[in-house]
């Protein structure tokens, strides 16, 4: 009776116990089929053990300086976020948090802040990096929320659903959108 | 809370050429392996807390690089979709295609199988033989038993059998 | 009517919190309702095949940069939406929609976290979707949630309830 194939490939990760081991061990020098299965499980596996990664240092060093970066904002925890926009949005995005951000909160706060940079796409879209402590960008985001004025509308969504994530997040005109839909 | 430099240091030194490779490996794209393994990295520098030897530290990155692949990995299905869908409605337009072709051209037969299997038999073979973990080990990062262990990286490896022998055959009718 | 006005003098007693006293709050007032924009909110959780689907109202007044918040709170998940309307050289307005998402999923014992922020410009009385789960056009299982935003000029809607 010959092993099952999972039975061989597991023997040749050496996950197979010790009696049955010695029971594959011997069926393999008997049957050739099982020979032939686990040799070229072998094989594959070689390949696979020559196949090198591309080398790791320089991506390395840049991770490194990236969180260098990080560290120097004083406070040991960070908090980074990415948003690709097209540009006109990201430059509204910065302006959204510049205009918020620094005129309602920042100005009490007394920091000094860094964590913003953009970087275009060759796409043409554009990238932008927030990074912040932590803390200070719960405020930045209470901030938005509050406003001094509190204008919140609170929508209890049906109960017993649930809910799924199928994409980013997207805006679109209505009037668009109903078109895209009947293509 | 204080995380500790050293410990980060060391972790950071150690682990990042594994968590690189697997990165690499699991996405078959050095660019998002680099992403990859970045935001691991800064998710455990989040954790405030270090994990108190290299090798917890070791499985837990490992786990997050499994967690933040798998949204690469629907990425990269939508965008696969997209490219045949663009390449159907408008093949004036296929540069982009034929671009992402080009790169892929670049990377390895053996990666280029890698990536043709499902990502749930890759990740497991990817686990074993470049982590060298055991069944237990990966069982326990991906959240199966091992008898499923065994049984995927049985089916990865028949699989990449498959496509690595069909190329074989493809190359040598030329 | 009278709730609405009693809103916006909070607003303006906000923004000028200040000094309060020294300003004349007609005098005040009257800029601010002019530009003060109406946002009106439509919460739908879209429909699988035939069922119907459920929806909820709101409106809120606001002024250009100033936020209005959106928390829908579901079983498995929160969802944070800030939206700022501003006015742009071009006299049109630009909506910037910023999301937060806090789900669990299912199978998952962890919480994802998601934030995006869009933009898009749009005039008076034009209707916006904002999705922020995305959208699915294939998986049909899932529930999807939608905003939909119309912004109308406060003034505009004074004089029309007036005629």
């Amino acid at each position: 009776m010959c092993p099952g194939g999972e039975t061989l490939s597991a023997y040749l990760d050496n996950e197979v116990e010790g009696p049955w081991k010695k029971v594959i061990e011997e069926h393999l020098t008997l049957c050739l089929s099982c020979k032939h299965k686990i040799d070229e499980m072998i094989f594959t596996r070689e390949q696979l053990a020559l196949e090198s990664a591309p080398d790791f240092r320089a991506s390395q060093e840049r991770g490194r300086s990236y969180l260098a970066g990080l560290n120097s904002i004083e406070q040991v925890s960070f908090w980074r976020r990415r948003v690709a926009l097209p540009l006109p949005a990201a430059a509204a995005a910065v302006l959204l948090l510049i205009i918020l951000g620094f005129s309602t909160l920042l100005l009490s706060l007394h920091t000094d802040y860094r964590f913003m940079s953009i970087r275009t796409q060759p796409s043409g879209s554009s990238e932008v990096l927030v990074t912040a402590p932590i803390d200070d960008l719960e405020r930045i985001l209470k901030s938005l929320e509050l406003n001094s004025s509190r204008q919140e509308i609170i929508i209890q969504l049906p109960k017993e659903l649930n809910f799924f994530v199928v994409g980013e997040a997207e805006m679109f005109r209505a009037a668009e959108y109903k078109r895209n839909k009947v293509w | 809370m204080k995380i500790d430099q050293g410990l980060f240091e060391e972790a950071y030194e150690t682990l990042y050429p594994l968590i690189h490779k697997l990165s690499y490996h699991i996405t078959g794209d050095v660019e998002q392996a680099e992403d990859l393994c970045h935001e691991a990295f800064i998710k455990y520098f989040e954790r405030k807390k270090p994990l108190p030897d290299i090798n917890q530290t070791k499985y837990w990155l490992i786990r997050v690089v499994k967690n933040i692949s798998l949204n690469y990995e629907k990425k990269k299905f939508r965008q696969r979709k997209a490219i045949e869908k663009l390449k159907r409605s408008a093949p004036l337009t296929a540069d982009s295609a034929e671009h992402e072709y080009i790169k892929k051209e670049t990377i390895s037969r053996i990666q280029r199988a890698l990536d043709k299997i499902p990502y749930r038999l890759r990740m497991a073979v990817v686990l074993k033989e470049y982590a060298g973990l055991n069944y237990k080990e990966i069982g326990a990062i991906l959240g199966i038993s091992e008898g499923n262990v065994k049984i995927r990286i049985f089916r990865a490896r028949q699989r990449l059998a498959q496509i690595l022998k069909e190329e074989t055959e493809h190359v040598s009718w030329r | 009517m009278v709730k609405r006005i009693s809103v916006l003098i909070l607003l303006v007693m906000a923004i000028f919190r200040g000094n309060a006293q020294e300003i004349e709050l007609e005098e005040a007032l009257r800029p601010i309702l002019d530009e003060a924009l109406q946002l009106n909110i439509i919460a739908r959780v879209l429909p699988l095949g035939t069922e119907q689907e459920w929806n909820m109202r709101s409106s809120k007044l606001t002024i250009p940069g100033r936020s209005i918040a959106v928390k829908l709170l579901g079983e498995n998940i929160r969802i944070f939406v800030v939206l700022t309307p501003y006015w742009q050289e071009n006299g049109k307005l630009l909506l910037v929609a910023q999301g937060e998402v806090l789900i669990s999923e299912m199978a998952e014992s962890e919480v994802k976290y998601l934030s995006t922020v869009k933009s898009i410009p749009i005039s008076l009385g034009e209707k916006v979707l904002f999705f922020p789960l995305g959208v699915s056009r294939e998986l049909r299982k899932s529930f999807n949630i939608e905003l939909e935003i119309e912004i109308l000029s406060y003034k505009d809607l004074l004089e029309k309830s007036a005629d």
